[in-house]
């Protein structure tokens, strides 16, 4: 086995970003199976001898991210996202089309592309497809087999604004020419902010936040200046700031655009947010389905360094995950980063006492930060004056599901209720069907039934109603949709993507999507609703990491919600 | 260290800060049924069997990671939680094929079965996942059947946090996650395991097994004896179970304050699991032939041909292995005996000269941030050492430097590496510079310390530490008892064809003892076959057949450690206890009684 030296400069440049020998063992993997097709026993062999690591430590990380894989796939790796919004839209067809393509072609399903909008969506190698049918699936296909070669796929361009949007975030991003490139984002004013942060001391900053209330838009919905300044100080260890752009919420795809369009904005905030909490390192992890949106990052950095703006007061490095949804839970990402299996650590020690690296660490969301240099530019009361008390400032809000106008809009929080924002903002169901109810923050979130669709979208008004703002995926599920089959489909991703460390979880979640599934196949028993009920309750608060909440509440919600058609299914045969 | 105080389940309960709910607990008698939990191992929390609501707060925390906070109130058991350990419990009989009646732990050593029992599981609601897994049975001494495995990973965090090798590891995700050995291989065909058997002493199921205990009764209806394992100088505390006066298992004493439970696979696995040919009777030569005789022939035998030999005709040649007690009867040999001597591994005599104990050694090596290893081998002769030494290194970061002719597993973990001890400036450079700081160094050497080059590199050593913390010295010999024997006042022989040829000897009598070989180390120098078979009389005293008893005119046969009582003196000086797990087989004596009625 030969590593071109090229490659292997690349390798040695990747490992100097870290300081532990173990943190860039899912780079290596990533860039070795880029070049040689796959990760068999001397490429783990290599990789350990390279980072002086135990060949074990890289085979059990290869073998836990199902991005990599251990045998040749073939030439063209056919990936058609299998969660919810696809699942709706069906991608069930195209995996039909999909049958006998020959050795050169591998198919797999994955977990959500958090591509909901323009569902359904898939990837060939590196290249992502949004809005696919089964004719233009075949011609792909058909085009592949003619050329021997995978043509470019362009990046969808930007969506334009709706009146009703406030955009913050989003306001570059459709302006005429606006590319994202760093001398474009400076016409804007880009980079101003951080100037001006450069002069301010880093409590400033950190109050100024604080007094902003801005809250995590992750999905736990943390206040983002409490959360810093919880950092641990004088610790004599390093400090490091971690952006997480892992998304991986089914129905979410807002942080994909923030990053595609308008990437300096996200590291101007990540910048800021170095100089506000000491950090003079920060990560960005990304999830490995968006390889375009790491080399965006990427170039963006390295303009943003030719400039001075990146290096100077801190750096930021990219870091690519590898296919675990768990890497959006911040210690699995923290673990992640590290070079481990995305095990969730137990709490307490937080990550701002004990994280990455055993330093003290802050891991924000990527719409967090993009938040930063507004919140420095213009100040706190600026952010405050728009949304409404407790949810203050813009969010962004993913749409999908059979509504006219799916797509990503940001709203000031708690202006716009659930049903304005579908009828009104979307345009409506298609086809003038009725709707069973709506998945308000991503599928982990409980849904809400279709009587409750006034409720303005809040983080407090949507906990009164029951659920959650959760990471702002909005799901509709129309009166055609059957319950039992969206909740297998739900059950199905987080099955997929327990990490397998606390029995209730590992388990359970199997066990729901087996429990599922017999339900849909007309086969179980008239008990097995409520020890259905009684096992996603097993799970709810009972592992280590919010995981379990995530798979249990979203069964628990449509059971309690549509417990007659579960009834119905499984009398289907009795 | 701060005291606090927290009420469990209405208990009020002290215990130190930084201890978790469960320590505490346990400490103050309140059990709490845990499965992944296990002491001395970093906490994993994923099993969730010890979970407890703490301040009435509805989410259920692992105690056994969870660290306690002064004035809490922890309840441990009401309704609910049985509720929730018993739904985790059926969750975990219907991940894998966990049937009882087909599995050695049957019966008491499992405490997935103990927990179900306890919990009344009599049913599983849900459908058992029946997945098709297979059972590792390659492993010299241990199986693996995954069937059986509940996912604790105690095995994996004891290989890699106690025997510090890391074969064991996790592989897959979630439900399809699998223990797996090296990379994706079997138990047989492993590179790094040094099949110490701690994960099998860690299995809290069937998943991991020891080959030869299996199906041979359940250990919670054994007899359990502790006793000391005579293998090497570590001298490690055991706990042996036997039925009908069988070995069934051997474990680690957990209480032991040598090894506190851990064992290499010497101690844990070779001394019983291992065939050997057993002396049952005493041997006499006629015509040509070793022929079973009584004990009083035997002994008449000897009497009569060596009776009317002067004292200094006659030599007694002993095994480094033997116990103090039998030191203490060959002192009162001194008069009857002309010479003798204690055979030991080579350069070892020069080790045994001054012999100097360290106590406190193994803490020492535990603790240590810089450890050099100079002419000792402990990877292939003090497991149990080099699993410390690996430890040290992998999970708190201390240097280590080996020096050593032969190479081990060490020395991929090693920061330098010499098999030929080098006097270049540049190589002495980069020691120093490798051993800069340290605050608690340890030098551990063995017999080829002793040798001009090596003596010259410890001196060497020593000097680079002049200005900062010096050492542990830690001399380790290959023999067992050897230090001990030698300050009782017998002397080592380096050279035994040397030692037989020297005086004026016409018989010899060898005791060997237990040694694996049977003694026939001592044959390793070609020389001294020849020189045996010339000698007018051999007797030798030894518990397994070797080549030394086919030399022999006269074989007496000897207990083995399982039989012997007595003590032995480990290389930090403690004074350890052998207790008889069993009584002597066939007619094998103490190896004290054999000398007093030979030489009476």
């Amino acid at each position: 086995m030969t590593i071109p030296s090229e490659l292997e400069r690349h390798i040695d440049e990747i490992i100097t970003h870290y300081p532990t020998k173990r943190a860039p063992v899912l780079w290596l993997c990533h860039l070795l199976q880029d070049h040689f097709g796959f990760l068999g026993q001397e490429q783990v062999e290599w990789i350990a001898t390279k980072l002086s690591l135990q060949p074990i430590n890289v085979w059990e990380v290869v073998t836990f991210y199902p991005m990599f894989t251990q045998k040749l796939r073939g030439k063209f790796h056919i990936k058609v996202c299998r969660t919810l919004s696809c699942h709706l839209a069906g991608s069930q067809k195209l995996l039909e089309r999909l049958k006998d393509l020959g050795a050169d072609f591998t198919v797999d399903t994955v977990e959500c592309l958090a591509s909901c909008g323009t569902a359904p969506a898939m990837m060939i190698n590196d290249e992502h497809y949004d809005s696919m049918t089964p004719e233009r699936l075949d011609k792909i296909v058909a085009d592949i087999k003619r050329t021997g070669t995978l043509a470019k796929e362009p990046i969808a361009k930007p969506l334009p604004a709706h009146p009703l949007e406030k955009r913050v975030l989003l306001a570059n991003i459709t302006k005429p020419g606006y590319t994202g490139s760093l001398a474009d984002y400076e016409k804007e004013g880009g980079y101003q902010a951080l100037a001006k942060a450069l002069t301010m001391k880093p409590e400033e900053i950190v109050n100024e936040v604080k007094n902003s209330e801005i809250r995590g838009r992750g999905g736990a919905g943390f206040p983002c200046g409490l959360k810093w300044s919880f950092l641990a100080k004088n610790t004599g260890k390093p400090t490091y700031l971690v952006c997480n752009a892992d998304e991986s919420e089914p129905g979410t795809f807002k942080d994909r655009q923030l990053i595609n369009y308008d990437p300096h904005q996200l590291l101007e905030g990540i910048l800021i947010s170095c100089h506000a909490t000491g950090a003079k390192v920060a990560y960005i992890y990304i999830r490995g389905e968006m390889p375009h949106g790491a080399n965006v990052l990427i170039n963006a950095i390295a303009e943003a360094r030719a400039k001075g703006y990146v290096g100077k007061t801190a750096e930021i490095y990219v870091h690519r995950g590898a296919g675990a949804y768990i890497c959006g839970e911040e210690t699995g990402l923290i673990e992640s980063l590290e070079g481990k299996r995305a095990y969730p650590r137990i709490k307490p020690p937080f990550p701002a006492i004990v994280g990455l690296f055993g330093s003290p660490t802050v891991v924000n969301n990527v719409e967090t930060l993009s938040n930063i240099p507004h919140i420095v530019k213009n100040g706190a009361a600026w952010f405050k004056a728009m949304g409404v008390p407790g949810s203050t400032g813009t969010r962004l809000v993913c749409v999908s599901g059979p509504v006219k106008r799916p797509g990503y809009y940001e709203f000031e929080m708690g202006k716009l209720t659930m049903r304005q924002l579908i009828e009104d903002v979307c345009g409506g169901v298609t086809n003038g069907k009725k709707i069973k109810g709506v998945i308000p923050g991503g599928s982990s979130m409980p849904v809400m039934p279709a009587n409750n669709l006034d409720v303005p979208l809040d983080f407090e008004s949507l906990r009164k109603a029951g659920t959650m703002a959760g990471s702002g995926g909005i799901v509709v599920l129309t009166e055609d949709v059957s319950i039992v089959d969206a909740t297998l489909n739900v059950s199905q991703f987080y099955a997929h993507e327990s990490c397998g460390q606390c029995t209730p979880c590992r388990e359970g979640t199997l066990w729901m999507e087996k429990m599922l599934h017999r339900i849909k196949d007309g086969h179980s028993r008239p008990e097995d609703v409520d020890l259905l009920f009684e096992v996603a309750d097993n799970i709810d608060g009972k592992t280590i990491c919010p995981l379990g909440e995530a798979a249990a509440w979203p069964v628990k919600a449509f059971l309690k919600n549509y417990r007659s058609e579960f009834e119905k299914a499984c009398n289907k045969n009795g | 260290m701060n005291k606090i105080t927290l009420t469990i389940d209405g208990k009020q309960c002290t215990g130190t800060a930084g201890q978790t709910i469960l320590e505490i607990a346990h400490a103050n008698g309140i059990a709490i049924p845990t499965l992944c939990y296990m002491k001395n191992l970093s906490p994993w929390g994923g099993c969730r069997m010890c979970i407890v609501e703490i301040g009435g707060s509805p989410k259920a925390v692992p105690s056994c990671a969870t660290p306690a906070t002064d004035g809490s109130t922890v309840v441990t058991q009401n309704d609910r939680l049985t509720h929730l350990r018993k739904l985790t419990l059926e969750l975990l009989f219907s991940e894998r094929n966990h049937i009882c009646p087909i599995c050695p732990m049957n019966k008491g050593d499992c405490d997935l079965q103990q927990n179900g029992y306890k919990f009344g599981i009599d049913a599983i609601r849900y459908p058992y996942l029946y997945p098709t897994l297979p059972v590792d049975l390659t492993g010299k001494f241990l199986g693996l059947d995954h069937n059986r495995c509940i996912l604790c990973t105690r095995c994996v965090r004891t290989c890699d946090e106690v025997e510090g090798v890391h074969t064991l590891d996790i592989g897959n995700r979630g439900v399809k996650n699998q223990i797996v050995v090296d990379l994706n291989t079997t138990f047989g065909t492993s590179t790094t395991c040094t099949n110490c058997g701690a994960c099998v002493s860690a299995c809290p199921t069937g998943a991991l097994f020891d080959k030869n205990a299996a199906f041979h009764g359940p250990l919670t209806k054994c007899r359990q004896v502790r006793t000391t394992c005579t293998e090497c100088a570590v001298g490690c505390g055991l706990v042996v179970y036997t039925k009908e006066n069988r070995i069934v298992d051997v474990f680690g004493d957990n209480d032991s304050p040598v090894n506190h439970g851990h064992l290499c696979s010497r101690g844990r696995y070779e001394t019983w699991a291992v065939k050997r040919n057993r002396i049952t009777t005493p041997l006499v030569r006629k015509n040509g032939q070793l022929v079973p005789v009584s004990w009083d022939e035997a002994l008449q035998t000897i009497r009569k041909e060596t009776g009317k030999m002067l004292t200094q005709n006659k030599g007694l040649l002993v095994s480094g292995k033997l116990t103090n007690e039998v030191a203490g009867t060959l002192a009162h040999l001194q008069s009857q005996v002309g010479h003798i001597g204690m055979y030991v591994a080579e350069h070892e005599a020069a080790l045994c000269s001054e012999p100097v104990f360290t106590g406190d050694a193994f803490q020492r090596i535990t603790d240590a941030d810089a450890i050099i290893v100079l002419g000792a081998e402990p990877s292939r002769l003090q497991g149990v050492v080099a699993a410390r030494i690996r430890t040290a290194v992998r999970k708190r970061g201390a240097k280590l430097v080996i020096l050593n002719a032969r190479t081990s597993d060490l020395d991929s973990y090693a920061d330098i590496v010499a098999h030929v001890v080098s006097v270049e400036r540049a190589f002495w450079k980069r020691v120093g510079e490798t051993l800069q700081g340290a605050q608690r160094p340890v030098l551990l050497y063995g017999p080829n310390a002793m040798t001009p080059l090596g003596i010259t590199a410890m001196e060497k050593l020593i000097k680079l530490f002049e200005n900062g913390n010096g050492p542990a010295v830690v001399g380790i010999p290959t023999t067992t008892n050897a230090l001990a024997l030698a300050g009782a006042g017998i002397a080592a022989v380096d050279n035994v064809a040397q030692w037989l040829t020297s005086g004026p000897l016409r018989a010899v009598h060898i005791v060997a003892a237990d040694e694996t070989d049977g003694g026939a180390k001592i044959l390793r120098d070609r020389e001294v076959v020849g020189l045996l078979k010339g000698f007018n009389y051999v007797v030798v005293q030894a518990a397994y057949e070797s080549r030394l008893t086919e030399l022999a005119q006269v074989v007496l046969p000897s207990l083995v450690w399982s039989e012997k009582s007595g003590t032995v003196t480990n290389f930090e000086g403690r004074e350890l206890l052998l207790r008889p797990v069993m009584p002597p087989r066939g007619q094998a004596r103490d190896d004290k009684m054999i000398l007093e009625s030979v030489f009476a």
